[in-house]
């Protein structure tokens, strides 16, 4: 991209386009189209939606594995507001403002000019003008980036060592609980801005569908039998250890699952419990002590 | 649309002001999300908290949970009961403590963070905002880390890093080396820590009125405070929890337990508006605890004039551990330790809480 057609960019009412493209395909449609990646977010998928509709920044809450990030790309696919329809960010705390807005580099400026294709490197902020941007794990940024995001949403301006240039975005992002290690909160002004969407784990006959859907998609055309018992223990486990203040992962979940099935598979036999306590055992993402206190939960579901 | 924005004003009155910009927004979030499918009353409730919780700083559920409060609140809260400020002992003058102020918005259970954001935009009594004028020291910490190791272990996997015995395990290692010998797990040594850690600890501090008096400088509120900073802090090392009552005529949570170690930086500002008025009633601290079924590690902070010693120690009684904490010389409090096998300190700024439990 040249300098010199990112200084006259035009502004884009982002709101507007997808309140169109919103009308143009009807709200079933998109649900529709979501329900084929991921189930049970009909109600977040309209909070979103509603959210964008009026040019609102849209952070979704939740813990790890129940969808975040695959809602926020499927939304930005259907909306396909430009090609490519969204530019993704994976926020990390040592990120800069720079990350963010691109730099001129002073090297090729010297030699080949300011208007060079390579004298400016655009950021994400800067590329996404006129689509979405998909932000994930936002509230990782620190205060430093965090105001760079700030003046991009606030006046759609991004300032590079003096040159000045149009952007206009629709914000997506993705959040840790703020308990988690390493997160940063965000700041008030910034948090002020956002609308922010509560992802939450399934309802327990829902969350079975789920599992032996997505079980079933991992193992793809390895023929193995998923008893649906399995997967209703599991979603009671899920439920019993949420209640305990262990969130489970929904994708954690649903891979032990197909691990259970694929290692009985790769012994000649049907999937039994034990395969499953083994598979849950290798794809929890916790430590020792939180790992036996799952376990006492699992053994529970497993005998009422 | 009038409705909409009637119930918004409602809400933003209640809470004292929110955010200007995140109200217009949910006011046209709630006409987008009405295109979009139907909203009904609870919906309604959720796409607003959905808009506030980012001027709230909470998480949309707790958000949530705020407004509904919010809209039970019918008189706006300027209106809490200014009660005339006295410096006295023994009273029975009622006035609520800033756990009563809080838990009149949020549930009594909320998390610290939330009861901060709220307690922030109350209009509090002026002795409260006198009392944020002062700061908290917790000075010290760390050192009393020992006090509560029970043993120390050798090495088991995933153990944290923050565990290891930096000494023991180095003084091992450096032996093995001499011995030119290969080190192995057994080099590695482990805190662990005491029983208290997995059993949530009840504070029950007096705020009444008598704890407003000086002792060398300071009031004996801002001693306690200190004390209490301090005690928080090292409960976050060893990964406690802690939960805070105020009594002075009446008792209520000022949170329930909850581990200092995520909550810290909210705890403490919650305990920057920690104010004192009115009378003293040991026994409302003691009835509430117990039908809340704490009957052990129980750390109490007061005076010991209570308007009704008798009944204060028909309440011990039943407690098995109340450890007390005393600003002043009280041959009553020493007795209510002495029945439940619980330790009698005098409250001074460099008391240990932590040494009560070992």
């Amino acid at each position: 991209m040249r300098l010199s057609e990112l200084l006259q960019r035009q502004p884009v009412d982002i709101a507007k386009n997808i309140r169109d493209r919103v009308r143009r395909i009807g709200v079933d449609e998109i649900r529709n189209r979501v329900n084929k990646v991921l189930r049970g977010l009909d109600d977040v998928v309209l909070d979103v939606l509603s959210g964008l509709m009026i040019g609102r920044p849209v952070v979704l809450v939740g813990t790890v594995g129940l969808g975040k990030t695959t809602l926020a790309e499927a939304i930005a696919e259907i909306l396909a507001l430009s090609n490519p329809p969204y530019i993704e960010v994976a926020c990390h705390s040592h990120m800069t403002a720079v990350d963010l807005t691109g730099d001129i580099d002073i090297a090729v400026v010297l030699q080949a000019g300011f208007d060079h294709p390579l004298s400016y490197i655009p950021g994400p902020l800067v590329m996404a003008h006129g689509t979405v941007l998909v932000m994930d794990e936002i509230n990782r940024l620190n205060p430093y980036a965090q105001a760079a995001l700030l003046q991009a949403i606030q006046e759609h301006y991004v300032y590079i060592r003096g040159y000045r240039i149009r952007t206009d975005f629709a914000l997506v992002g993705t959040a840790n609980p703020s308990e988690y290690e390493g997160v940063y909160e965000l700041t008030e002004a910034l948090a002020d801005r956002l609308k922010f969407v509560e992802v939450k784990t399934p309802g327990r006959e829902l969350l079975r569908s789920i599992l032996l859907w997505k079980a079933r998609e991992a193992l793809g055309e390895l023929e193995v039998e998923i008893p649906p018992r399995l997967a209703d223990i599991l979603a009671k486990f899920a439920h019993e250890a949420e209640k305990a203040g262990y969130p489970q992962s929904v994708r954690s979940l649903s891979y032990a699952l197909a691990d259970a099935a694929a290692s009985a598979w790769s012994q000649r036999r049907d999937v039994e419990i034990r395969d499953l306590k083994k598979a849950l055992i290798l794809n929890l993402p916790h430590d020792q002590e939180t790992k036996n206190m799952l376990i006492t939960i699992f053994d529970k579901a497993i005998n009422e | 649309m009038n409705k909409v924005v009637e119930l918004l004003l409602a809400i933003s009155r209640c809470l004292g002001g929110v955010s200007t910009r995140s109200l217009i927004y949910a006011v046209a979030d709630v006409y987008a999300r009405s295109y979009l499918g139907d909203v009904d009353e609870k919906k309604l409730i959720e796409v607003i908290a959905q808009n506030l919780a980012g001027s709230l700083g909470a998480t949309p559920g707790e958000a949530r949970k705020i407004i509904e409060a919010a809209l039970l609140c019918t008189s706006p809260l300027a209106e809490a009961p200014p009660a005339p400020s006295l410096v006295a002992s023994v009273g029975s003058e009622k006035a609520p403590t800033l756990a009563h102020l809080v838990n009149r918005h949020v549930p009594v259970d909320a998390t610290p963070r939330a009861k901060l954001e709220v307690i922030r935009r109350l209009n509090l009594p002026a002795e409260a905002v006198d009392e944020l004028g002062g700061r908290i020291y917790a000075r010290g910490e760390g050192l009393a880390l020992k006090s509560a190791v029970r043993l120390v272990k050798r090495y088991y996997p995933n153990a944290s890093v923050t565990d290891v015995d930096i000494i023991r395990t180095a003084m091992s290692i450096s032996r093995k080396s001499l011995q030119g010998k290969p080190i192995s797990d057994e080099d590695f040594y482990l805190r662990e820590y005491t029983y208290i850690v997995d059993k949530p600890v009840y504070v029950a501090l007096d705020v009444s009125g008598s704890m407003k008096e000086y002792v060398g400088g300071v009031t004996k509120l801002r001693v306690a405070k200190n004390v209490l900073a301090r005690y928080l802090r090292q409960m976050a090392d060893l990964r406690g929890f802690v939960s805070l009552v105020l009594f002075n005529t009446e008792a209520d949570f000022l949170w329930m337990p909850y581990p200092p170690y995520k909550y810290l930086r909210e705890m403490l500002g919650i305990l920057k508006y920690v104010y004192a008025m009115g009378g003293t009633e040991l026994a409302s601290a003691l009835e509430l605890l117990h039908a809340n079924n704490a009957s052990r590690e129980v750390v109490v902070v007061s005076d010991g004039r209570t308007n009704d010693p008798e009944r204060v120690l028909q309440l011990a009684r039943r407690f098995r551990r109340i450890h007390v904490v005393a600003t002043e010389r009280s041959q009553f409090l020493r007795q209510v330790a002495k029945i439940t096998g619980g330790r009698y300190r005098e409250l001074t700024p460099a008391i240990d809480l932590l040494g009560l439990h070992s």
